[in-house]
């Protein structure tokens, strides 16, 4: 059964030229390809659609906004899963840290004069994954689900690399790169999962990192091999790409260098770390670890490629047990960002704090909040960095979780601890607030995942503010589920105010399109 | 008698009832020091699961163990712990699915699995062996959790000779055929934690697939058997 959710009443349905584009080579290659299945749920708007409301949105909103709107620098910060109950709670755990109560506290970003909402729905999904809405953060058009920077048109596990490419959707990493601007990605994920992943590559499938995970005789590169092969444009461009993900880049006859035992991924045999040197001039840099990092000179290295871990970076507060260690995402972005100001014709840079989201799927609340303050403090370093006159700062999430605060805690209660309320009288002390059947609970705790308990235990028993705890759900899950509710959008700088209100997420992309000027 | 320690249920782990993942029960806590770690290696037992109401399943599992590498090798499943300056990751290969998944020493750590080596080292922690009556010398019974134990313990090799755990999935049956502490046996199956003919993923990403079906069964089975459970 197909689902075609329907066309708002109050907005016609545009013209399709690329419908009847693809219709007629679709006639003109179907004797040699079987047609497609159409996807069993669809949205009504057309690919033209998401950006032209994405330009009439920036449009309407310059013609009223205040101050300035170019900016000769574009940083998009994205906490992945970073929803506004995440971001609520680590403000509070970091005003705790400091000894106060937190809740009057502010992550950096939390300054910044310019905030919206931002509606995180993709074209198939109602809760969407990490793979649609960077699409949509980095390319002004909302996609399926599970793919990078290809519209919404592009046929699921599409192998045909023609296609593909008549498909994708420029993003402004590459927009960027073609008007002379430098450019570079920081991520504590894989630098080849979906959110780095859609600043340079265009592929149907998410998973497609390395040639290993292609399908038998596709035809599509593999997202790590796109890093490596990109357009002249953005080989010049690309400056500076720091993350995790090693063994996706290395053959599978190499052994991983950190980890003894661990090989390469790559069946092709290719070592795409050298042939990022090879690929970048003489003085290009590969670097896995912390002291290698910290080596490299900013002013003597035009091309650097980071990978500090065989698969995904390791969460902030558990950095210091990396056996080679790793940098931080401050450290990272710091060193990008003293990469790329040196470039006078200005500069794009995404940073990913890519792990909020594996810890909330893990169910594990301190984590992910611990790692949201660690992109806080990327972003006050960014903010030390750069002149707020020429250098716009968006900061925001990809998508929410379902990570709940709930209770009536008292002012000051610890985050991480169980809700004790306000003394009905005064001079009595705060006690445990208690569920019907006499049980504390936590004030942090998920929809879903698994922290599931069939007999809820006394809590009282355990320590909830162990950084290993796992927060009660109330859906069993193995694995906790994305939140479909909007995220936050905050900005700062040239062109800033353009964010306002509740905004279409691909519509980010529009604001820093324009404040770029292209 | 006091919960299983979570260590102890890691070194529980890798006698699992067939087909399952290694079980959890309610972890309690052990300030005991751990034993010195034991010499290396290798062994094979015979394993048999009796499911409540199937037939008996019968299988060969060899054990390997050293200084940087533990490993159980069962006819579909592999779990090869490695331990270096990160802590001790796990690989699971699952041969069916031709899958092998790896576990960080951090991913481990926010599932709450305490990797205690000298525990997976010997198959059983020994001491657990204090929480066990001991009829008549190395042959120790009792309870831990919910399961009833029989056990025949090697103190010089530090491994079970035989091995009884009935519980309510079943009743588990290792008997000890062989062990070779310097040569391996050719016939006997090489531990190989890292396939690379085999999918590949990092267990941090099911959050991701949760569609994946090898990715929900495998989620299933953690969860039924206490891998990503409530803290308490």
């Amino acid at each position: 059964m197909t689902t075609t959710v329907p066309a708002h009443p109050s907005r016609p349905r545009p013209p399709q030229p690329w419908r009847r584009l693809l219709a007629v080579l679709a006639l003109l290659g179907s004797a040699a390809a079987p047609a497609a299945e159409a996807p069993a749920v669809r949205g009504p708007e057309s690919v033209q659609d998401w950006y032209a409301g994405g330009q009439r949105f920036v449009h309407e909103a310059a013609r009223q906004a205040r101050g300035p709107l170019r900016a000769r620098n574009v940083i998009l910060f994205v906490g992945d899963g970073m929803g506004i109950s995440t971001l609520t709670a680590a403000r509070i755990l970091e005003g705790q840290r400091h000894g106060r109560p937190g809740e009057e506290n502010r992550l950096s970003f939390e300054t910044f004069p310019h905030v919206a909402l931002s509606k995180t729905y993709s074209w198939d999904q109602q809760t969407a994954d990490s793979a649609p809405t960077m699409t949509a953060l980095i390319t002004g058009h909302k996609a399926r689900e599970a793919m990078l920077s290809v519209d919404h048109l592009t046929p699921r596990n599409e192998c045909d690399a023609a296609t593909v490419q008549a498909h994708a959707l420029k993003s402004l990493l590459e927009l960027a790169a073609e008007h002379g601007k430098a450019t570079g990605v920081v991520s504590t994920a894989r630098l080849t999962h979906a959110t780095p992943g859609a600043t340079y590559a265009h592929t149907p499938m998410r998973d497609w990192e390395a040639d290993s995970n292609l399908p038998a005789g596709c035809g599509v590169k593999d997202i790590a091999r796109q890093l490596i092969e990109v357009s002249p444009a953005v080989r010049q461009s690309l400056r500076v790409a720091l993350g995790g993900g090693r063994t996706y880049f290395l053959p599978k006859t190499q052994e991983d260098p950190e980890y003894p035992g661990t090989r390469g991924r790559r069946n092709d045999g290719r070592d795409l770390t050298a042939e990022w040197r090879s690929s970048r001039g003489a003085h290009a840099a590969y670097v896995w670890n912390k002291a290698q990092f910290d080596a490299i000179d900013p002013a003597a290295t035009p091309y650097l490629l980071g990978l500090f871990e065989p698969s995904h970076m390791q969460y902030d507060v558990d950095r210091a047990r990396d056996p080679a260690g790793e940098p931080s995402l401050t450290e990272m972005t710091t060193k990008a960002l003293e990469m790329l100001r040196r470039h006078r014709q200005g500069w794009f840079l995404h940073v990913e704090a890519g792990r909020i989201d594996h810890a909330h799927h893990a169910g594990n609340a301190q984590r992910a909040l611990l790692d949201t303050i660690e992109l806080s403090n990327a972003v006050r370093r960014a903010m030390e960095m750069t002149d707020p006159a020429e250098t716009l700062i968006i900061v925001t999430a990809d998508h929410s979780h379902t990570f709940t605060i709930a209770g009536y805690p008292h002012r000051g209660n610890d985050i991480l601890g169980l809700v004790r309320d306000v003394p009905d009288v005064d001079g009595q002390p705060v006690a445990l607030s208690k569920d019907r059947n006499g049980l504390p609970y936590t004030t942090l705790g998920y929809q879903n995942g698994p922290g599931y308990r069939v007999t809820r235990p006394d809590l009282t028993r355990g320590d909830p503010t162990a950084l290993d705890y796992l927060q009660e759900a109330a859906v069993p899950l193995g694995s906790e589920t994305h939140g479909g509710e909007d995220v936050a959008v905050f900005a700062r700088g040239p062109g800033a105010s353009l964010v306002h209100g509740s905004m279409e997420e691909h519509w980010v992309f529009h604001v820093m399109h324009r404040a770029f000027g292209f | 008698m006091a919960a299983p320690s979570r260590r102890a249920l890691l070194a529980l782990a890798a006698l699992a009832a067939l087909p399952f993942l290694p079980d959890r029960s309610t972890a309690g806590s052990s300030h005991e020091p751990a034993a010195a770690e034991p010499a290396p290696l290798a062994a094979q037992y015979r394993a048999v699961w009796q499911g409540a109401g199937r037939p008996a399943r019968t299988e060969t599992w060899t054990f390997y163990r050293d200084a940087q590498r533990i490993a159980l090798l069962k006819p579909q499943e592999q779990e090869v712990w490695l331990r270096d300056r990160s802590g001790v990751r796990l690989q699971r290969l699952f041969h069916a699915d031709r899958t092998l998944v790896d576990y960080s020493a951090g991913e481990l750590r926010t599932l709450r699995i305490e990797a205690e080596w000298s525990a997976l080292a010997t198959l059983f922690d020994e001491r657990l062996l204090a929480r066990l009556r001991r009829p008549r010398g190395d042959h120790w019974a009792g309870r831990l959790g919910d399961e009833r134990l029989t056990l025949q313990w090697d103190p010089q090799r530090r491994l079970p000779v035989t091995l009884v755990r009935q519980g309510p999935h079943g009743t588990l049956t290792l008997t000890r055929l062989a062990v070779a502490a310097g040569m391996v046996p050719p016939h006997w199956p090489p531990p190989t934690p890292d396939r690379d003919d085999y999918d590949r993923l990092d267990a941090a990403d099911f959050g991701d697939r949760a569609d994946d079906p090898f990715v929900r069964r495998l989620l299933a089975r953690e969860v039924r058997l206490g891998w990503r459970q409530h803290a308490d």
